[in-house]
């Protein structure tokens, strides 16, 4: 906390003594001010609605169909072998590289974007869904096993459990790169959204409403990332803990 | 799925103008080859990507080991650059530019910004999970702490360290094709985004084709690295 307050002050006087370019850092108390501004403003507000709504959309179709996929594949081993590697390759890809692909498809409007943020979410939670089916401890399946479980029960009370903060780091993962691939999308190209806004404000040379609002989007991205951090550590606490970034 | 991809263009089942026949593409992709031009383009971006690289690894490799190394900033640091890392670096992007121009700068800046988090999270962790009782074992048989740290420390967090490099790797990547798709002057990207605003999806299939060949070389290349350190 300290050293926050001190780095803000610093940046503060710095920028008051006036030796760098107003155009590239602007005090924080000008951020701040802009802030206030900007949170005022209607057009932030449909901005910022159109980029929710796309990042939502997104994310619950990644999160829908990247589940009972990564269930499925993880499940059995056959399939497991024939499509981990394929999954993994096509994660690999720098998707920007085909976001034309995407506009040709769904045009400039809000579809690419959730068709971007989609594909770029949908990796991670189906990774983690797959580890996380595969990584069950085979001594638990095969002491519920011999204690006559049913395979619900198998999966319901062993599997899932089991599972579930990796399948929660999963979709804090799949969160992260549907930010990503939403915002990417946006300041490539769009119309509307935050991302159109961030490019508007460095074309026009706003950098203290530019500052302002990606703090707003690291804000919130931080936030989002840190509640479901805190799910995954209270589902996980049973758990002998594991790596995960 | 190569012959399907030949058939399926061929019989025009998909517009040719969004999937190219392979065939064509791989003309295309020959033609590209000859010609000098991509060659100065394919090193902006390689070197874009190796100096963005180098500085994400040294300053994360550093920085890493001394939050790992002294508890006390590792409590205050760690969980900071965790939470930053959830954001989705590309909004920072505009600000490396107004930074560094719209060069090779903007690029090496950004990507090394995004490299930079797995390698220092990896490096913190990796350092701060070794097992105490190694520590303690090679304390009280009288290491160095030159020798703790080299014999015991730094091998110990490799594997966690080398997980790292691996994610920064593939960031880095991203992060420099991204940057030049969105503004540049030269590189692979810009010529994509070249390419994309022609419509010309032979040559755009072509130069994806040079960056998939691309990632999949620094791939291999790293895996070769870790089996060199014997690292599962």
């Amino acid at each position: 906390m300290l050293a926050i307050g001190t780095g803000l002050l610093a940046w503060e006087l710095i920028c008051r003594v006036g030796y760098i370019d107003r155009l590239f850092l602007v005090p924080p108390s000008e951020i701040l001010q802009k802030t206030r501004v900007l949170l005022a403003r209607s057009d932030i507000h449909a901005a910022f609605a159109i980029t929710a709504y796309e990042i939502m959309v997104a994310f619950a179709l990644a999160a829908g169909i990247a589940i009972p996929m990564g269930l499925l594949i993880g499940l059995k081993s056959k399939i497991y072998e024939f499509f981990s590697p394929i999954i993994l390759i096509l994660f690999a890809i720098p998707q920007v590289t085909i976001y034309y692909l995407f506009v040709l498809w769904f045009g400039i409007g809000v579809a690419s974007k959730i068709a971007f943020g989609f594909t770029h979410g949908f990796f991670p939670i189906i990774l983690n869904t797959m580890a996380g089916v595969r990584g069950v401890d085979p001594s638990l399946l095969l002491a519920s096993r011999s204690m006559g479980a049913s395979r619900l029960q198998l999966f319901s009370k062993v599997i899932v459990p089991w599972m579930l903060p990796t399948l929660i780091t999963g979709l804090r993962l799949g969160m992260n790169f549907t930010l990503l691939g939403v915002f990417l999308a946006e300041l490539v190209v769009s119309q509307k959204g935050l991302g159109t806004l961030i490019i508007v404000l460095t074309s026009s040379f706003e950098t203290a409403s530019l500052y302002s609002l990606v703090g707003l989007i690291c804000i919130l991205a931080i936030v989002i990332n840190e509640s479901l951090r805190m799910l995954e550590k209270r589902l996980g606490r049973w758990r002998p803990e594991k790596v995960a970034v | 799925m190569l012959a399907f991809w030949e058939i399926a263009t061929a019989y025009e089942w998909v517009l040719p103008a969004l999937l190219p026949p392979p065939v064509e593409v791989l003309k295309t992709f020959v033609g590209l080859l000859g010609e000098g031009d991509i060659y100065i383009h394919l090193a902006v971006t390689l070197q874009e990507i190796l100096l963005a690289y180098l500085i994400a690894v040294l300053t994360g490799t550093f920085l890493g080991f001394l939050l790992g190394g002294i508890p006390y900033l590792g409590d205050i640091f760690e969980p900071l650059l965790v939470a930053i890392s959830a954001v989705p670096i590309v909004i920072l992007y505009p600000f490396s530019v107004l930074f560094f121009g719209i060069g090779s700068g903007s690029k090496i800046a950004f990507a090394a910004l995004s490299g930079f988090f797995p390698v220092v999270i990896n490096t913190t962790w990796g350092v701060r999970t070794v097992n105490p009782e190694l520590i303690k074992a090679a304390k009280s048989l009288g290491a160095r702490p030159y020798q703790l740290f080299f014999k015991v420390i730094f091998p110990a967090a490799l594997p966690t360290m080398i997980s790292g490099f691996r994610i920064g790797m593939v960031f880095v990547l991203l992060a420099v094709i991204g940057g030049e798709f969105i503004s540049a002057k030269a590189g692979i990207g810009y010529k994509i985004a070249q390419a994309s605003d022609m419509l010309d999806t032979p040559l755009l299939f072509s130069y994806i084709w040079m960056v998939l060949t691309l990632a999949a070389g620094i791939n291999k290349l790293l895996s070769l690295v870790e089996r060199k350190f014997n690292i599962p």
